[in-house]
């Protein structure tokens, strides 16, 4: 097991390559010289002269490229323009708000799917199946930061069942952690519970016709054990695969969800970062997503191996 | 003789197609004694497949129905069951062994587990015991190495040792009676005469019944007692095995008989029956099989003839029964 | 040679519009666009007030006989507004669809076509691209050209043209490994007159269907980027701009974003619809999972 996680990590390692070197060219498409930026309209041509010598950025650019490379992968994601802190630092500050947020979405979207898909799944055509899968088609045309406000609106504002924004940590109160989290984490998990609601009614219509679930209906299991355990477990190949795909999505949507809902997580830092033009900042969150994105693939091509034995590594 | 163990009755089953409502079985009855093995022959298509799952009440609904007859078990109507004791007579009193063990395995738990998950729902036992009788019921089919197969996933298994295990799972709850659809055909021809072999041995040691259902009359021949053939959704004739190959009493039947490749003569063409099966809504007029047969006359387009005893027990659906000679195997 | 070639294309677009005919829904989806569209254009003849007159002695009003939707902080007609706003979301979503094809077509062609280390090279490179969670790759965009609606569309038609490559280089291989494509190419038909003639016709059924998808998929990510302020700067508004300026005022006028939410909402919905019904309407053989 643990060599096939290494083996899937090394396999990373260009595609990480790659990602590097598009991130890097951020700086050198930006219009206009960071050192002039720096030095303040007063500067001297001799002063802007020295910052760019200290800032490297009269080196060949292949050199600066390696040079930022090495410390990134030292933990080095440079120095915050706007508030002159080590960028890692501010992003495993507000790391875990994103991560919770990101993690309870993902749960809430297969609480929802599962159910609804297996139900539809095995009655395809019925009024159930009928009113999910318009069900479905609105939940995908909905803006999330649309639905996210209707939330508020209806269930923070009107009726103050939950809290409208803030964060509190799940250490500090796990009941308020809860409420907190709640709102934002159904709005952005939605989509995701959509499509994986399509994918798994699908799956499920066509598993419930293979033989070995006439097997075990034959075995005299009740009908409950034959669709959940039985079906439902192959039917789950495919959507693990989805929810690879919906998981790298959603994490690009916690940008939005923590704008209306006050969050202090990673997003939030993204679009104030556009404002201030903090461009290391920037190229830290992006580097930040990826990594947790290919984690995440990395975590559903191992969760393959529970629901499909074939693909077990041994 | 103590009544039979499985008796169906005039069994009628509809499907929905294309078409509209057909009837793809039609007032077909059958009877399995215990301990005995009863054969139940047709081609593709003749019904004799949905009359078995009709037996387990899993025609598949929609599109299929059963809207007649009756079929006891032990004395008790299946048909009229509720929907929870009908499970308990399902993979307890009565098992089945299908045709693909590749498919009709689920590929995504053990073999142990997809035995012992019958045992622990149908006799009880704890998670422990149920694996311990997975081994054992593995052992009685002769896998080997139990122990260490039975956490083993379907693929890993060669297609002979996955049927094995099909009928370890049918067999784990000590059934009465065994229902096997063509449980050979899918396998080589080596492995089709062992897993035949291990049917007819189990069945007698553990003397339950059987009804084997297939469209070979030479695995007929190896394991059955008694033999019901089937021809476009009706029973065309019931005999004893022997009998049925001496002396064949419906037209259909002969020319089963003459294709086996078996009981061809060397240097002779194989014989076949001209023509196809009729379609479900396209059925003929009369006799079912009087488009195909070569005794066919103006009588058989009219009239539909009955299931008629010769005697003996030998029963026919032939309006010219007592006409014509036709030739057996022998 | 080229009339044996156009022959089933022909039939085949007939037996489409029989089939596309038929999907209720979908008409009705289109049905609406087209009406969203001509509202758009004639938004200063059809709207009851000019989008930008104030009104500060109705300001924050919700929806009334003289105000439909209601007034927004200025005292402007939410109604005017949204009319007007459309034509921005609409137009933004076709030019971020129109990025898309330009940049994801000729590379998909290209390594469609040639095949080897060109196509390792292509597929890489949108590997690499898919890899990044896509709104964030959006903003890093943004962050680097600046916020504006151009420089988002821009980045949004860069975050959709993958499924784009992909779909030209799957339609380019298959149409290439053609008996009649082989023997063209032996009889030395060049690669642009294949693309013209082979290619291009087979690729457009599909396409379209992933259009009308991706078109939603735009809107949905012009309002997001617009709401967050990184999409349509002021004065121009869209219906996701007007979203996030009614942010603030959530608790005292609901209208001012109920409305311009629910023109995204079911303007994608028709969108997709519409995709789904092309995609039922095209033949088994040309259909494609999305």
């Amino acid at each position: 097991m643990l060599r096939f996680v290494l083996q899937r990590l090394l396999a990373t390692i260009p595609l990480l390559l790659i990602v590097s070197l598009l991130v890097f060219s951020l700086v050198l498409l930006i219009p206009g010289d960071p050192a002039f930026q720096l030095a303040g309209e007063d500067a001297t041509p001799e002063e802007v002269e020295a910052i760019r010598e200290a800032m490297g950025l009269n080196d060949p650019v292949m050199v600066r490229y390696v040079r930022w490379l090495g410390g990134v992968v030292q933990g080095d994601l440079g120095t915050s323009l706007f508030s002159d802190q080590p960028v890692l630092d501010v992003l495993l500050e507000r790391l875990p708000v994103t991560l919770s947020l990101a993690v309870t979405a993902i749960l809430i979207s297969l609480a929802i799917a599962i159910p609804a898909g297996i139900i539809t799944g095995t009655r395809p055509g019925s009024l159930a199946d009928r009113v999910v899968t318009v069900g479905s088609s609105v939940g995908l045309a909905v803006p999330n930061f649309w639905l996210g406000l209707m939330l508020v609106l209806l269930l923070a504002i009107r009726h103050a069942w939950f809290p409208a924004t803030g964060y509190v940590p799940i250490s500090d109160s796990v009941s308020g952690w809860w409420a907190h989290i709640v709102l934002p984490a159904f709005t952005l998990g939605l989509a995701a519970a959509a499509i994986l609601t399509r994918q798994l009614r699908g799956a499920m219509v066509d598993v419930m016709d293979q033989d070995y679930v006439r097997t075990a209906r034959a075995k005299g299991l009740p009908e409950r054990a034959v669709t959940v355990k039985h079906a439902f477990k192959n039917a789950a190949i495919p959507m693990v695969t989805i929810l690879g795909v919906q998981t790298n999505s959603l994490l690009g949507g916690t940008i939005i969800v923590e704008q209306i809902f006050g969050m202090p997580g990673i997003g939030q830092l993204a679009v104030a970062s556009v404002f201030t033009r903090d461009l290391p900042m920037i190229q830290g969150v992006v580097i930040m997503a990826v990594v947790v994105a290919v984690l995440v693939n990395l975590l559903v091509d191992v969760s393959y191996g529970y629901f499909n034995p074939k693909v077990r590594p041994k | 003789m103590a009544g039979p163990l499985l008796d169906i009755e005039g069994l009628n089953v509809d499907f929905l197609t294309d078409q509209g409502w057909v009837t793809v079985v039609r007032d077909v009855s059958l009877s399995v004694a215990p301990g005995e093995t009863v054969g139940l022959v047709g081609e593709s298509g003749s019904g004799k497949t949905i009359t078995s799952l009709s037996v387990m009440r899993l025609v598949p609904d929609p599109p299929g129905r059963i809207t007649g007859g009756s079929i006891r078990f032990d004395g008790r109507d299946l048909l009229t069951l509720p929907e929870r004791a009908m499970r308990q007579v399902r993979g307890n009193d009565i098992a089945m062994v299908f045709q693909e063990s590749m498919t009709s395995l689920n590929p995504a738990f053990t073999i142990g587990d997809q035995i012992a998950e019958a045992v622990r729902h149908h006799l009880g036992l704890g998670r422990r015991a149920a694996v311990d009788r997975a081994v054992e019921v593995l052992d009685l089919v002769g896998i080997p190495a139990p122990r260490d197969r039975v956490d083993h996933y379907p693929h890993e298994f060669s297609g002979g040792m996955r049927q094995r295990a099909a009928i370890a799972m049918a067999l784990a709850c000590e059934p009465r009676l065994l229902i096997a659809d063509e449980p050979t055909t899918a396998l080589d021809v080596t492995v089709q005469a062992q897993v035949l072999e291990l049917l007819r041995s189990l069945q007698q040691r553990l003397g339950m019944a059987m009804l084997f259902i297939t469209h070979n009359l030479g695995v007929v021949a190896d394991v059955c007692d008694r033999v019901s053939v089937m021809y476009a959704g009706q029973v065309v004739e019931v005999a004893d095995v022997v009998d049925l190959f001496e002396a064949p009493a419906h037209p259909y039947t002969e020319g089963l008989l003459r294709s086996m490749p078996q009981l061809g003569v060397r240097g002779e063409p194989l014989a076949t029956i001209p023509g196809n099966p009729p379609l479900p809504w396209a059925m003929p007029e009369g006799c079912r099989f009087h488009p195909r047969c070569p005794y066919a006359t103006d009588a058989c387009r009219s009239g539909a003839p009955a299931l008629t005893e010769r005697g003996g027990g030998h029963f026919s659906r032939c309006l010219r029964l007592a006409e014509i000679e036709l030739t057996g195997a022998v | 040679m080229s009339d044996v070639a156009a022959a089933p294309s022909q039939s085949g677009t007939v037996r489409f519009l029989r089939r596309f005919r038929r999907q209720t829904l979908s008409l009705w989806a289109l049905g609406f666009l087209i009406v969203l569209t001509l509202l758009a254009v004639f938004a200063p003849w059809v709207a009851p007030y000019d989008p930008l007159q104030q009104d500060l002695d109705h300001v924050l009003e919700g929806p009334s006989a003289d105000h439909w939707f209601g007034t927004d902080e200025l005292g402007r007609d939410v109604l005017s507004r949204v009319l007007f706003a459309s034509r921005v979301s609409l137009l933004a979503a076709v030019q971020a669809v129109l990025i898309a094809l330009a940049i994801g077509v000729p590379p998909g062609l290209v390594a469609g076509m040639w095949g080897g280390w060109v196509d390792a090279l292509i597929m890489r490179a949108t590997d690499a691209l898919m890899s990044f969670p896509p709104l964030i790759l959006a903003v890093a965009i943004i962050a680097v050209l600046g916020p504006s609606l151009t420089n988002a569309m821009i980045a949004v038609g860069v975050l959709l043209s993958p499924t784009f490559l992909r779909l030209m280089r799957a339609t380019t291989l298959s149409v290439a490994q053609e008996t009649y494509v082989e023997a063209a190419q032996s009889i030395g038909c060049t690669r642009g007159w294949i693309i013209r003639k082979h290619v291009l016709p087979n690729v457009v059924s599909p396409l379209f269907v992933q259009i009308s998808v991706f078109a939603g998929v735009a809107m949905l990510a012009e309002a997001g980027l617009s709401f967050l302020g990184l999409g349509t700067q002021p004065p121009e508004s869209s219906w996701g701009a007007m979203v996030g300026r009614g942010f603030r005022y959530i608790a005292h006028a609901p209208s001012l974003i109920v409305f311009p939410g629910l023109a995204i909402a079911v303007t994608v919905l028709a969108l997709y619809v519409l995709g789904d019904g092309l995609r039922d309407s095209l033949g088994r053989e040309t259909r494609q999972e999305s």
